[in-house]
């Protein structure tokens, strides 16, 4: 039989390997999943950073020149997020552009992502049904 | 040896291509079919089913590129260039051409709208039976005099919000507004044995590419029933340059076509027909001047154009959101508007395609104010109970809109490129005003509240529909004003048959693709015809 800690040991050797930053450089990296996860809780975990950099070095998600501008101005200001959501349809700082652009991507990404999926929209679609039942509930 | 003399050569495999191909091989002719693209293997080549995430993650394992998880993917691209109103234009090269990424919204249109054609419904009515048996048509009976209802395969019920809608339309009628909101009906089988394709499982990814092969498509039903004939030869990766004329310059030869390895060829036929869709049929007999002595190659051009208005309904807070796959974002449509009380503002009329659900690949709603968890509570409610209505509007037929030839770029084969210009009338933005004042009511009617609306429709917030272009080529009696009669042969030369939607004089609100295979079908019948009695 196997216990807990066998378990703890053998889920680790199985776990998801880590993911080497392509586009941003690993610091960079640290510095967004840190803002991304203030932004969407559950991004880390959910792996969204590593997402958004590789379609960033596969060039399909943006441009990098924007993320390190923005990541360089969030690690000198650290303005407080309200601040930032305060002003998101009106950006007018370097930052408060970044807080709109890493958060449209972590959106997209962490809709994509597995957790993002499965805990957060409740999804359990992408399978064979022999009908689709549509909306089987009367709203008012 | 002397070259083999095909009865006839069709240019194109798309659904108009298709059907004429297997239509003409049935009644006995020998039958070349020229397609420009490779045969794309579902399954193998477009692979879109399955898990949203995993499919994610094999895209990202492949930098984008191979294997490639949606048909899309193969659309051309820097094909056409484009005047004014930012016109777009879809083009896949591949057996089967947009048949493989087509949503298989399938509309007979109806006898109103047949008004403005020199052939009446009652003409066409037989072979939209014909085509859905064919393909397999899933809808619900409606009754409608203007979308006449078909041979159907069990329908798709609705959406929780798309159902909020329909309470909405109805509430629109009792406001004395002509409208109706009815399910979607489309080219893909619902029960079992009914055509020999795969059931539908539901999967939602329709447009990515029908893995299974479930969805119509003219490579996976007409195509092979062409080849089970033995009178059909495929020629593909084969691009057709120029058709070659008879020395007398009235009677079509044959066609050069470009192979895969550069190598050009002469094909000799007794009959060419042309279904290399609305634009590039155009551009085609544009490059010689070909078939135009009436100048009407190229205009006419039409198609439909929209924007979306997103409503959201409280109600149906809550509600199991677990699956909404079904078959793909488009379950409903709200249509009937303007059909007999025509608009003193605008020409023509509109119908709207409703969708809702929540989709991980393509949220609907991406955005909502603020960060954290009440970010994310806000974005999954919106998702959940949204409902989008996609306005496809009859895009006034105007000498705004044509097609000619780029006087420059050419493509690698020297032909040069098409040049689409598209420029909004009036009436056009008078139209898609009125949409978005009927959306928004319809949404307000059914309970809901408007989540997003252009407010004022522009020149720059419409989009056209890169994929329903038709009418370069229209059908007419009249040798001066149309290039082709009520039996889609061209007037000047009497063996060039159109197997596309360039021969629609007039185009309603409803998606173009069963009535061009249809008209192709009746077309083919009527060579057919004529290849008996020794006319070619
Ligand atoms: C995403 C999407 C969704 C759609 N949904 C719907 C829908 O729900 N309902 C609907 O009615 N319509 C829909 N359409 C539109 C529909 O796909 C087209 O109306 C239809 O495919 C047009 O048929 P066609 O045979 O004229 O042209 P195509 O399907 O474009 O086929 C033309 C073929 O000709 C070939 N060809 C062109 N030029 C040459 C040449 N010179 N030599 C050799 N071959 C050539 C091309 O490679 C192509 O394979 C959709 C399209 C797309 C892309
Ligand atoms: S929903 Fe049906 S037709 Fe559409 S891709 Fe899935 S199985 Fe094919």
């Amino acid at each position: 039989m196997l216990d807990r800690r066998d378990f703890i040991a053998l889920s680790a050797l199985f776990a998801a390997p880590a993911y080497a930053a392509r586009a941003l450089t690993e610091t960079e990296f640290a510095a967004a999943e840190e803002f991304v996860e203030l932004i969407l809780p559950g991004s880390k975990a959910a792996r969204v950073m590593r997402y958004i950099d590789l379609g960033l070095a596969y060039g399909v998600g943006g441009d990098v020149a924007s993320w390190q501008r923005g990541l360089a101005a969030w690690s000198n200001q650290k303005v407080p997020m309200e601040q930032l959501a305060a002003n998101e349809l009106k950006p007018s700082t370097e930052l408060e552009r970044f807080f709109g652009l890493a958060k449209r991507a972590a959106i997209e990404a962490y809709a994509l992502s597995e957790e993002g999926q499965k805990e957060w929209l409740g999804y359990r679609g992408g399978v064979h049904l022999e009908s689709f039942p549509g909306c089987t509930e009367e709203h008012g | 040896m002397a070259q083999e003399v095909l009865d006839v050569l069709v240019v194109g495999s798309g659904p108009g291509g298709g059907i004429a191909a297997y239509s003409l091989c049935q009644q006995g002719l020998k039958v070349g079919l020229i397609e420009a693209g490779k045969r794309l293997v579902p399954g193998r080549d477009y692979n879109g089913h399955g898990s949203p995430h995993k499919d994610w993650e094999k895209r990202l394992a492949a930098g984008f590129k191979t294997p490639v998880s949606k048909v899309t993917d193969y659309q051309e691209k820097d094909h056409f260039t484009g005047v004014g109103d930012n016109p777009r234009h879809g083009m896949l090269k591949a057996l089967g051409g947009r048949s493989l990424c087509w949503a298989g919204h399938t509309l007979r249109f109806g006898p109103g709208d047949f008004a403005q054609w020199p052939i009446a419904y009652d003409e066409v009515a037989p072979y939209y039976a014909r085509a859905e048996r064919l393909m397999g048509v899933s809808g619900f009976r409606d009754g409608l005099w203007n979308l006449p209802d078909g041979e159907f395969l069990p329908g798709v019920p609705l959406r929780c919000s798309e159902k909020m809608l329909g309470k909405g339309a109805a509430k629109l009628r009792g406001k004395h507004r002509e409208a109706a909101f009815v399910s979607i009906r489309k080219a893909i089988p619902t029960k079992s044995g009914a055509v020999p394709r795969a059931t539908c499982h539901f999967c939602g990814h329709c447009m990515a590419g029908c893995e299974v092969d479930s969805k119509y498509t003219s490579a996976n039903t007409p195509i092979p029933m062409a080849l089970r004939t033995g009178r059909l030869s495929l020629f593909l990766q084969s691009t057709v340059t120029r058709i070659v004329m008879a020395k007398d310059g009235h009677r079509v030869q044959g066609v050069e076509i470009v192979k895969a390895d550069g190598g050009r060829e002469e094909l000799r036929c007794r009959a060419l027909v042309l279904a290399c869709s609305t634009v590039e049929t155009a551009r085609l007999l544009l490059t010689q001047n070909l078939a135009n002595s009436s100048g009407q190659i190229g205009r006419n051009l039409t198609s439909h154009f929209g924007l979306t208005v997103v409503g959201l309904f409280p109600q149906v807070r809550g509600r199991d959101a677990s699956n909404d796959d079904g078959w793909d974002y488009y379950h409903s449509l709200l249509t009937g508007l303007y059909w007999k009380d025509k608009s003193k503002k605008f020409e023509g009329t509109y119908q709207v395609q409703c969708g809702a659900g929540v989709h991980p690949k393509k949220l609907a709603i991406k955005w909502a104010p603020g960060f954290g968890e009440s970010l994310k509570a806000q974005l999954k409610d919106w998702n959940v109970t949204h409902a989008g209505m996609n306005m496809q509007g009859m895009l006034l037929i105007s000498k705004n809109k044509y097609v000619d030839l780029d006087p420059v770029k050419k493509d690698g084969h020297g032909v040069p490129l098409p040049r689409i210009h598209l420029h909004y009338d009036d009436s056009d933005i008078a139209m898609a005003n009125d949409v978005i004042e009927t959306c928004e009511e319809t949404i307000r009617l059914g309970g809901g509240t408007v989540h997003s609306s252009p407010g004022k429709a522009t020149r720059e917030n419409l989009v056209i529909d890169s994929n329903h272009w038709v009418g370069t080529a229209r059908m007419g009696t009249d040798k001066r004003t149309s290039v082709v009669d009520t039996e889609c042969r061209s007037h000047d030369i009497p063996n060039l048959f159109l197997g596309d939607a360039s021969v629609f004089p007039a185009y309603p609100e409803k998606n173009p693709t069963l009535t061009n295979i249809a008209l192709s079908w009746r077309m083919a019948e009527k060579l057919a015809a004529r290849a008996r009695r020794g006319e070619l």
